[in-house]
């Protein structure tokens, strides 16, 4: 498969000393679709904003089509925002309440030249809306007039506009109620299958991730602790924290509630990123040398990448299998010592 | 079976002036027992917070029950005197919300706003009551308490804040916790902490807790039972097992169905329901759910369906699993 996109040990510093990227480095193929996972402050968001220029790396390349774009020229960027496009979260707060419907999904073929006069921009929107389940007739209405999962239909139908070639969507569905984001997660798998549009998809919510992804990179803390194809990485999680973060997935059935691996405490700051491998504050297996070296990101299985001194030596799956269901609060019992995780 | 602690009959809450108001609860039907955790489930515009906050006589200003009672064990909250709310609110009853952050005092250390209800409802000292607090934050898993009990909010992480909302709530030992959305502003590893205590506190305390949720997955972790709500009203009352295992509304069945779990097994789309959940100002005819409905039968939008119990431990109210005989009306 031919790269796309090819980020090479992005780093982003604010104020000097808030490592929120702090060198991340992965690649993304044609009509793949590359989920970034990670709690907040891991850096997910920044991520986005740096691939779309939204704002400039401290450090790092960002390759498109093999073409450096980390550092080009405002006019250049205008070129390659043609390629790639973006939708965000809320879509109360990123559609102008000022624009209709119609202007808001065709405003970028009007940038870019790319219709001649109103007549022909009126009838793209037509056709724009009805291929995102939109009646031709809301045309002119306002976003104020249109529900949370029509406003998102609304800026993922912009999205495409301009046939992009890869889509950055930061947590799209995660504003909209559960019987509406059904429908927009199938929008958006829909259009990809027919446009063949990349998606960097940057999520949260590991069922919604599990649906929609080809591989699955988890960051904490500003970098990439694992990368995977998606049925390696749900198959067997190689890094501890990746482990614990799908183990506190909530159940999908009351019979399925089951023991957790649960972490101590909070993430660090960024401000102050832990020495060594720095999620030893809060993992279950740490050892010494966690806390001196840093694990780098390394193979351990086809196209599976863990950044953990123990990926494959000790899972921790299969060392809790034996752990009956945690008591009152979470403990558990006969878990051995270096395994017992206090709150 | 225990008994109930919170008996809500036929609640109706409606906003604006009574000329022109709108009806947002229209006949809501909850009861929780001593010592259960039931989860009240729905999608936004659903009512499920605002009958929290009825129960708990907490509307805003522009809100009002219309009819229905509340009983708190025997006592009907929609006519107590505010003196008497005073005395069970924080004390025998008591509600944690979403945002810890805009819920706490940001200018008054933790320790005060734990302290507060124990000088209030339990008239202990300040020395004492600053005792029990040290005692609360390390029972709700803050390490370091006696360093914690005087930092400011903003010192906390959210996760934090939320044990401590926790731990003010349940500082006096009530028997009822209402948790709106608690988990929801959370990071999913903190939400599974969150859950653990909440779970833990029941146990240990023989606690009542309503929790507000629009996620399935915490009410599979944590409910014992369940009710959906839509358009103002409960749709489905089931224990936790069968409302996953015989899901009876076609809105909780679309729902489950429309949620995409961790073990699912790979499909291209995941099935969704049409539509989108209505406005109270456009609240549909009978049976509110019914122009989304695949099940949709000719009396659904002229009449309200009532709850009917058709198992040991499920309601629904729903004309396509009636039993009554729909050519009444």
């Amino acid at each position: 498969m031919n790269k796309l996109l090819e980020v090479t040990d992005l780093k982003k510093i604010f104020g000097g000393s808030v490592r929120a990227v702090d060198g991340v480095s992965f690649s993304l193929a044609e009509r793949e679709t590359l989920a970034l996972v990670g709690e907040s402050g891991c850096g997910k968001s920044t991520v986005s904003r740096l691939i779309l220029r939204l704002t400039n790396p401290t450090q790092g390349t960002i390759r498109f089509e093999g073409k450096d774009i980390t550092r080009i020229s405002q006019g250049a960027l205008k070129s390659i925002r043609r390629e790639i496009q973006f939708v965000f979260q809320d879509p109360f707060s990123s559609l102008d309440p000022r624009m209709t419907a119609g202007e808001i999904v065709t405003e970028p073929l009007s940038v870019h030249g790319l219709v001649r006069n109103g007549r022909e921009r009126r009838s793209t929107a037509e056709r724009l809306l009805q291929a995102v389940g939109l009646s031709s007739k809301h045309v002119d209405n306002w976003p104020r007039q249109f529900s949370g999962g029509q406003r998102q239909r609304l800026g993922i139908i912009r999205a495409f506009a301009l046939g992009p070639r890869l889509i950055v969507a930061d947590e799209p569905v995660s504003a909209l109620d559960v019987s509406v984001r059904s429908q927009v997660i199938n929008i958006l798998q829909d259009m990809q299958e027919d446009k063949g549009t990349a998606y960097l998809f940057i999520s949260h919510d590991m069922a919604t991730v599990r649906h929609m992804a080809d591989r699955v990179a988890v960051m904490y803390l500003g970098k990439i602790v694992e990368l995977a194809p998606k049925t390696s990485f749900f198959a067997g999680p190689q890094h501890p924290y990746a482990e614990a973060l799908l183990s506190a997935v909530p159940a999908s059935h009351p019979s399925k509630r089951r023991r957790r691996i649960l972490l101590a405490g909070d993430p660090p700051s960024p401000i102050s990123i832990p020495s060594g491998c720095r999620f030893h504050t809060r993992c279950p297996i740490a050892q010494d040398v966690c806390k001196s070296s840093e694990p780098p990101l390394k193979p351990v299985a086809d196209n599976h990448l863990a950044a953990c001194h123990f990926a494959q030596a000790w899972p921790i799956a299969s060392r809790l299998k034996d752990v009956d269901a945690p008591t009152e609060g979470g403990r558990f019992d006969n878990v051995p010592g270096d395994l017992q995780v206090c709150r | 079976m225990s008994e109930p602690i919170l008996t809500i009959r036929d609640l109706k809450v409606a906003f604006g002036p009574e000329k022109v108001s709108m009806e947002a609860l229209r006949g809501v039907d909850i009861t929780v027992r001593r010592g259960e955790c039931l989860g009240v489930v729905g999608e936004s515009g659903s009512g499920k917070s605002l009958t929290a906050l009825a129960a708990m006589r907490l509307l805003p200003s522009a809100a009002r029950i219309t009819g229905g009672s509340v009983l708190f064990k025997d006592q009907d909250m929609t006519s107590l005197s505010r003196k008497g709310l005073e005395q069970l609110r924080g004390n025998e009853m008591s509600m944690i919300f979403q945002e810890p952050m805009t819920a706490l005092n940001p200018v008054m250390r933790v320790g005060d706003q734990i302290a507060a209800p124990l000088r209030k409802h339990k008239g202990l000292s300040a020395k004492a009551a600053r005792a029990r607090t040290i005692e609360q934050l390390d029972s709700v898993g803050i390490p370091d308490p006696h360093r914690r009990i005087d930092n400011f909010p903003h010192e906390m992480s959210g996760g934090m804040r939320q044990r401590v909302m926790i731990a003010m709530a349940l500082a006096c030992e009530p028997k009822l916790l209402i948790a709106d959305e608690p988990t929801t502003a959370l990071d999913v590893t903190i939400q599974a902490q969150i859950l653990d205590l909440l779970r833990a506190k029941q146990k240990e305390m023989d606690l009542a807790i309503i929790i507000i949720t629009h996620d399935f997955g915490v009410v599979a972790e944590i409910a014992d039972r369940v009710n959906v709500m839509y358009g103002g009203r409960v749709v489905e009352e089931a224990g936790v097992g069968a409302l996953f295992d015989h899901t009876l509304h076609p809105y909780s069945i679309g729902l489950l169905n429309a949620t995409p779990t961790i073990e699912m097994e790979q499909q291209r789309r995941l099935p969704a329901i049409g539509g989108a959940v209505p406005h109270i100002s456009e609240m549909p005819s009978g049976c509110a759910f019914h122009p989304r409905c695949p099940e949709r039968r000719p009396t659904c939008d002229r009449l309200v369906p009532n709850l009917e119990t058709v198992a040991l431990d499920q309601r629904v109210a729903c004309w396509a699993r009636s039993t009554a005989d729909e050519q009444v009306a």
